[in-house]
């Protein structure tokens, strides 16, 4: 028994030493977002290339937030938040891409394994109820964000030039939320990870809106004094240019 | 032309704010009234977080208050004692107000909150003011006797009782004390100035002359939507100033139009179309509230 198992080791080994050789390198157009005055959403390109034959899965995570996701409930005739459930490590942005449908790709466990699909991401729910419940809420989370456009609950073809050479484009909404996002490139064949790479993609507010963002804060206090300030220096300013026309 | 507002986190047109705001400001122009109470409602319609509509629009009429306040004063119009007992109680109903909605915030209630209070409101102001447009219509076609300036009520025997030169009253320093308070909670709940409120409770409750009510309950507004964006600002850090500055320069320019239009038109007519305008925004806050949403779920990020 112990000798058969050897044998089938050593084979497994043989048969993956060339397949480990084989590598995908790719990368973004961009690596830094920057979210100005007059920002209205961007796309972002991933491109790259691998060695052998292969399926090609890429994988775009936004920074974790906790969010609590409501469910409305008719009370008193009105339509108003009951229950809730708070998801710790909820993506801020999620979405796949792939050469070929996921299923032919990898098995559910292997997917599962590298959390790919939002299904397989640990949401990290806070609740105390029945399951089917639960289900729900979770299915709610991606429903309501692909609507923000922050989640692609399907997967997008991945797009070919040639044989190996890939590209794909990611889009992100104006409310895109800031922080670091990382784009997870996996090199799959006949259902073996062979190779994976990560790029790091930033998105952050910047000029005079990231300014203000950041002192809204950091000092709220002065922020608000500052607030009404300018008000009241520009409501007199108003009064005072039309009352001379 | 879309610019992306740092608080609201979000991208909006420019030409549509401004929009908004002139529109608003010829309506307030028209009226005499702030308008708090329809932007407000149209900002959460075109997609404004609820709590930063409120908190920038509180911010906003304190602008746009200012020289409404420095021409009235400068006439004289202005009982800045009466404005300093209503402002006592003003302070402390914007730091109740306040806090109720950050507790109504962490418990997901506050679009809702926000929401039941402009149609109760809306709903009540928008009737009286129908009413009482429909009576002066018919009495004007009658000729009906004039009403008495004020009636004396147990409301007015109540202690702490102040001299108001300017007011030509003497009254108990409690009731524009409680007045205050509530237009302090409505600022920091609705995001208005609550003049709608303010004014009839001036001159039916207070019996205060018309005379010196548009300037010192200008005075109030002031003080009030101050303090109001502060305690938003501390507590909430909802208070878009970008949002709150361009909403002041096309309301600022609507408003000019609206007093040279509102001198075209009589009275009891102007009451009348804002009474509609004012139902209107009330019923279809209302129909959102009662209508079942498409989807019935919400997210929205944990407040710590």
């Amino acid at each position: 028994m112990r000798g058969r198992a050897l044998v089938l080791g050593l084979c497994g080994i043989l048969a993956a030493a060339p397949a480990l050789a084989q590598t995908v390198v790719a990368d973004l157009s961009s690596h830094k977002i920057a979210i100005t005055s007059g920002f209205t959403g961007t796309e972002v390109l991933l491109f790259g290339t691998h060695d052998g034959d292969g399926d090609v899965v890429v994988v775009l995570r936004g920074p974790e937030e906790a969010v609590v996701v409501r469910r409305k409930a008719r009370t008193a005739g009105m339509w108003l938040n009951r229950e809730e459930v708070t998801f710790a490590a909820a993506p801020g942005y999620y979405a796949v891409a792939a050469s070929r449908p996921l299923a032919e790709v990898a098995s559910a466990e292997l997917l599962a394994e590298h959390r790919i699909g939002f299904e397989n991401v640990h949401l990290a729910p806070s609740f105390e109820g029945d399951g089917s419940d639960l289900d729900e809420f979770r299915a709610a989370l991606p429903r309501i964000l692909e609507r923000q456009g922050l989640v692609r609950s399907g997967v997008a073809q991945i797009g070919r030039v040639g044989k190996r050479l890939f590209r794909t484009t990611f889009s992100f909404p104006a409310s895109v939320p800031t922080g670091l996002f990382h784009a997870d490139i996996y090199l799959f064949e006949d259902g073996v990870l062979l190779s994976k790479r990560t790029r790091a993609l930033q998105v952050s507010k910047s000029g005079f809106g990231a300014t203000m963002f950041g002192f809204s804060r950091q000092q709220p206090v002065l922020y608000g004094l500052l607030a009404v300030a300018v008000a009241l220096m520009a409501g007199w300013l108003a009064g005072v240019v039309f009352r001379k026309s | 032309m879309d610019i992306y507002l740092p608080i609201a986190e979000m991208s909006v047109n420019v030409l549509l704010l401004l929009g908004m705001g002139a529109g608003v400001g010829v309506l307030s122009g028209l009226f005499g009234v702030g308008g708090g109470f329809l932007m407000t409602p149209l900002l959460i319609f075109i997609g404004v977080p609820p709590p930063v509509a409120v908190g920038s629009e509180a911010n906003q009429i304190t602008a746009a208050s200012v020289s409404g306040l420095l021409v009235h004063w400068r006439r004289g119009n202005v009982d800045f004692k009466m404005g300093a007992v209503l402002l006592s109680g003003g302070a402390g109903g914007s730091v109740l107000g306040v806090w109720l909605f950050r507790q109504l915030r962490e418990m997901g209630q506050i679009d809702a909150a926000i929401s039941i209070a402009y149609v109760g409101f809306l709903g009540i102001v928008g009737l009286l003011m129908a009413v009482e447009s429909a009576n002066t219509m018919r009495r004007r076609q009658k000729g009906a006797p004039r009403r008495k300036l004020h009636q004396h009520t147990w409301l007015h025997g109540l202690p702490l009782k102040m001299r108001f030169r300017k007011s030509k009253l003497y009254i108990s320093a409690l009731l524009p004390a409680a007045i205050g308070f509530a237009v302090g909670m409505l600022a920091a709940i609705m995001g208005v100035g609550g003049g709608f409120f303010m004014i009839p409770a001036m001159i039916y409750v207070l019996g205060m002359p018309t005379s010196v009510v548009v300037g010192t309950s200008l005075f109030q507004i002031i003080f009030v939507t101050a303090i109001v964006t502060v305690l938003h600002a501390a507590t909430n850090q909802t208070v878009d100033m970008v949002l709150a500055l361009l909403l002041l320069a096309g309301a600022v320019v609507g408003a000019q139009f609206g007093s040279r239009l509102g001198a075209a038109l009589r009275g009891e007519q102007l009451r009348g179309l804002l009474a509609l305008l004012v139902l209107a925004v009330c019923t279809k806050l209302g129909i959102d509230l009662v209508v079942e949403p498409e989807d019935l779920f919400s997210v929205a990020p944990v407040i710590e």
